[in-house]
């Protein structure tokens, strides 16, 4: 039975909208126009225990209100959300005690006291025995290397140390369902790949089933096997991360410098020639054209100094998708 | 009996965790005592000169009235709207943190009303021992007065903290019209200082028109403030006292009534801002 089951899940908020300036702010008083926004349509998906899946799409295409429909904090217009045979917003109490969740660009930390007082009433919140809590709160912070931090007051923290701070509170009653909304936003490069090792590592130490919405790629490549688009509301693409590449950029670049300037001409099975200098790209699709065949045309007709062959870039590709998409 | 420690213990720890925030910011504190007792001293005079240079009948003496003014300085920090302290709720609200609030698995409105309480308790008892002794250290005609006997003084205590149980309930009703984010903070605010006026903090109620008398006294929110003073310095006599209490509480209930159910409707339409 899957953990998590989202069956057309729907959820429209009404925003109310006016005119700028003076004028509008005074006509607004007397006549306010709303519109509705279906932040998210009729979405359904399954999730099994211990899967780490990814989250992604365009800002506004209904992420966070996903994660805040199965965290139960949100009530959905039409349509079943279970979660651990649990209905998330009417027995929100029990359901969330076994979950955690990070917001990136919100924080659960008391702004003002060290990161330890903030930890310390969450004990006390989620009923955390003594015992448990110490040894929950060693491992975490030495796994995350933000032992020297626990006293720090919040506000005088860096990014990377406060959201190290937010994994850890997410984690402290050990939940066994961890969201997290963005949580690498904002970090630099290094605290961001201890995040990634982190969460790798808490997935598959204790199995801790993850959904995780970015906007940076490199967390989706490096953290999640199974990926699902939204846009608009609706589930675009739910799969691996193969056959996303597959589907959406089926091609290989192969990135060469030429010793001497010259022009390529008569390539078979070429998508598309790019110069640049001595540097060549060439787009090929490898299900009609091997990358060898590829390369050992390039050789017969050319000197070459170097080469690389590269997937499309993650990166592109979603922005390729989000076009064609019309998102 | 651990049961019950057991299911205290969140509400506790959310006390203890305000107070000592609170406590932290000595400069803020100090500066709030100044200024608290400075108004003291401007409230009082302006009393003086009313008494001085009025005329007609008023139900308090100058001196009760002067020391009703200062022991409003003191217990006002239990007002709703009062010292900034509802805020911890407030601002997650308005700002769309309130996604965390509802992740913590405790009843919604226990959890607000504990953390009003907190917010409440907190100033109060960090401004007592300060302004009590800066009202008695007045000199003159604005100084503060002793209460009316020790039994008074207990029968304002009391009755305070059970109005401090209307208080929190107000600051909860003040909550759920947050929650409604399009309406903006306006209409919490004026719902707010409205009730800080029927609690008699601007004037003694007592000083209010003789016709509205009555009104004034049986109303939800003097219990809040005003009947609790009259106990201190003795306009009230203390056999009213039982009678105080129940109707505190009665109103109390009714008020915790309604925010339980208007949260509880808000909670399920909320709109979760940002992010």
């Amino acid at each position: 039975m899957p953990q998590i089951r989202l069956e057309e899940v729907c959820k429209r908020y009404v925003i109310a909208e006016r005119e700028p300036g003076f004028y509008g702010a005074l006509r607004g008083l007397v006549k306010r126009k709303t519109c509705v926004v279906q932040a998210v349509d009729r979405i359904s998906f399954s999730l099994e225990e211990g899967e780490l899946a990814g989250y992604i799409g365009p800002n506004g295409a209904g992420k966070s209100t996903s994660i805040k429909l199965m965290s139960g904090i949100l009530c959905p217009d039409s349509g079943e959300i279970e979660v651990m045979g649990r209905t998330p917003w009417k027995q929100r109490e029990q359901h969330v005690a076994d979950i955690g969740v990070v917001f990136g660009q919100k924080s659960q930390l008391w702004w003002d006291t060290p990161a330890i007082d903030s930890f310390e009433l969450l004990r006390d919140i989620y009923k955390v025995p003594q015992r448990d809590y110490k040894r929950r709160l060693d491992e975490l912070a030495g796994r995350l290397d933000a032992e020297s931090v626990l006293n720090t007051p919040v506000r005088q923290m860096s990014l990377g140390q406060r959201m190290k701070c937010e994994l850890i509170a997410a984690l402290l009653h050990g939940p066994r369902i961890l969201f997290l909304d963005e949580p690498t936003i904002g970090l630099d490069a290094v605290t961001r790949i201890a995040v990634r090792e982190f969460l790798t590592e808490l997935n598959r130490r204790e199995g801790v089933t993850m959904i995780l919405t970015t906007h940076d790629m490199d967390d989706v490549e490096a953290l999640c096997r199974r990926v699902m688009v939204v846009g608009h509301g609706k589930l675009l693409f739910d799969g691996g991360m193969d056959s996303l590449r597959k589907t959406y950029a089926p091609n290989r670049l192969l990135k060469i410098r030429l010793s001497r300037e010259m022009e390529l001409r008569g390539l078979q099975g070429a998508e598309s020639v790019k110069r640049n200098g001595p540097d060549v790209v060439i787009s090929f699709n490898p299900e009609k054209i091997s990358a060898e065949r590829m390369i050992a045309q390039v050789a017969g007709l050319a000197p070459i100094a170097d080469l690389t062959v590269e997937s499309t870039d993650v990166e592109q590709m979603i922005a390729d998708m989000y076009r064609e998409l019309q998102l | 009996m651990s049961t019950i420690r057991m299911r205290a213990r969140p509400y506790l720890s959310i006390l203890r965790k305000t107070l000592t925030g609170k406590m932290q910011y000595r400069a803020a504190t100090w500066s709030q005592l100044v200024t608290n007792a400075f108004w003291g001293c401007a409230r009082s005079a302006i009393i003086v000169a009313f008494y001085r240079y009025g005329s007609g009948m008023a139900a308090l003496t100058m001196e009760q009235a002067v020391t009703m003014i200062w022991v409003q300085q003191i217990g006002m920090n239990l007002l709703p709207g009062m010292g900034g302290m509802d805020q911890a709720v407030w601002g997650k609200i308005v700002k769309g943190d309130v996604g965390y609030e509802l992740l913590r698995p405790m009843d919604v409105y226990s959890h607000w009303y504990a953390s009003a309480a907190a917010g409440k308790i907190a100033p109060f008892l960090l401004a007592v021992g300060p302004m009590t002794l800066a009202g008695l250290l007045v000199p003159g005609e604005i100084g503060m007065g002793l209460p009316a006997s020790a039994w008074h003084l207990l029968a304002c205590l009391l009755t305070l903290s059970t109005g401090l149980v209307i208080s929190c309930a107000v600051i909860c009703i003040g909550y759920a019209m947050l929650m409604n984010v399009n309406a903006g903070t306006g209409p919490a605010n004026i719902f707010m200082y409205a009730t800080q006026i029927l609690a008699g903090s601007v004037l003694p109620l007592q000083l209010w028109p003789e016709s509205v008398q009555g009104l004034m006294k049986y109303q939800p929110f003097s219990g809040m403030l005003d009947l609790p003073l009259r106990f201190f310095v003795g306009s009230e006599p203390l056999s009213a006292l039982p009678g105080v209490i129940l109707m505190q509480l009665i109103w109390a209930g009714a008020l915790i009534f309604i925010g339980r159910k208007w949260i509880g409707r808000n909670l399920k339409k909320l709109t979760i801002q940002g992010g």
